[in-house]
């Protein structure tokens, strides 16, 4: 009978468990067969970021060990970009309001202009949107390499004269978790994906 | 009553332009950059609601929106230094909405554009 009521209440604690809000692990994944302990067990393996070295506004550089035990949000614009770039920062300077003070959140904005986006701009756009403190990082570095990178967010980034600003990105904030693995992609333009973005990062911020 | 429904069909038609409406046309092109509220965004991007740049009376709000504007300018004490981009295919009709939307929403005092004022207006941008 003991049994039978610990059983039950493992069942009740298990099911509201479940019931707790998880984000899903987007991005490419591989499923592997691995052996353990003599049986062949399929497990999946997501795809995280790999390191890179870029510099931030106040001439730091920034690394994924940088932001070991935090979780972050990406993005990539440039400071001159006349069309998506403002309602993009404008959402984000939401999210940054609201977890200034939470030394576990980061945002990490690339910019895919590293010619004109020099240390010296990057640190006079951040001081002008109102970003003095915290952990908005506005980072600069080899053109390639955050070119490179941003296809590991799953964002487009590349040089078309046909574009206004003669760069074409897309306006995507992607959300990284602790394990550098992406748990969320948000239309930057949009103020409901901004609202949905907090709501997310709330409720990775729970997640062990 | 014939008589009057046309009167008042005659004033319809000459107080708005045809075409989208201000308030569409400020959402599709504007509040992007310059916030919902005309608020503007930090020091970047100058506010449009209670600008002393804009309440100054000389200045060319149709040949600003067309063209665009490049270099420093100075709205309510902050220098701003990004450049902004022109709607160049706005339609003159358009371009009469959308000013007599931000007219209306912030300026009260300043009076509605029209067709051939902003005609002339563009005719002599810089």
């Amino acid at each position: 009978m003991r049994v039978v009521v610990v059983l039950m209440l493992m069942f009740v604690v298990a099911c509201k468990h479940s019931q707790v809000d998880k984000l899903p692990i987007l991005g490419n994944k591989d499923v592997v067969q691995k052996e353990v302990n003599g049986v062949m067990v399929t497990d999946t393996v997501y795809q995280t970021i790999p390191d890179f070295e870029f510099i931030n506004q106040n001439g730091k550089p920034v690394t994924q060990q940088s932001l070991n035990g935090k979780i972050y949000i990406a993005d990539f614009f440039f400071t001159t970009c006349p069309t998506i770039c403002p309602a993009m920062k404008r959402n984000l300077l939401t999210v940054y309001n609201q977890f200034k003070e939470n030394d576990t959140v980061a945002i990490l904005s690339h910019t895919i202009d590293p010619v004109h986006d020099s240390v010296a701009v990057l640190k006079d756009y951040a001081t002008r949107l109102g970003v003095t403190s915290g952990q908005w990082y506005f980072v600069t570095g080899n053109k390639d390499s955050i070119f490179q990178i941003a296809q590991y967010y799953l964002v487009s980034a590349h040089e078309d004269e046909q574009a206004a600003g003669g760069l074409l990105h897309s306006g995507h904030l992607v959300l990284v978790d602790k394990q550098k693995r992406i748990r969320g992609l948000y239309d930057g333009t949009v103020e409901e994906d901004a609202s949905k973005l907090i709501k997310d990062i709330d409720i990775l911020l729970k997640e062990l | 009553m014939k008589y009057s429904c046309f009167l008042l069909f005659l004033l319809f038609i000459t107080s708005c332009a045809e075409g989208p409406s201000g308030e569409s046309l400020y959402i599709g092109q504007c509040a992007g950059c310059h916030g919902k509220e005309g608020e503007g965004l930090g020091q970047l991007i100058p506010p449009l609601a209670d600008s002393d740049f804009i309440r100054k009376n000389n200045i060319r709000l149709s040949c600003i929106i067309i063209h665009g504007l490049e270099g420093p300018i100075v709205v309510n004490g902050v220098t701003y230094n990004s450049s902004m981009p022109g709607v160049p295919k706005l339609k003159n009709a358009d371009l009469v909405n959308l000013i007599n939307y931000i007219h209306k929403r912030w300026y009260n005092d300043k009076p509605m554009t029209t067709i051939p004022i902003v005609s002339d207006e563009l005719a002599e941008c810089k």
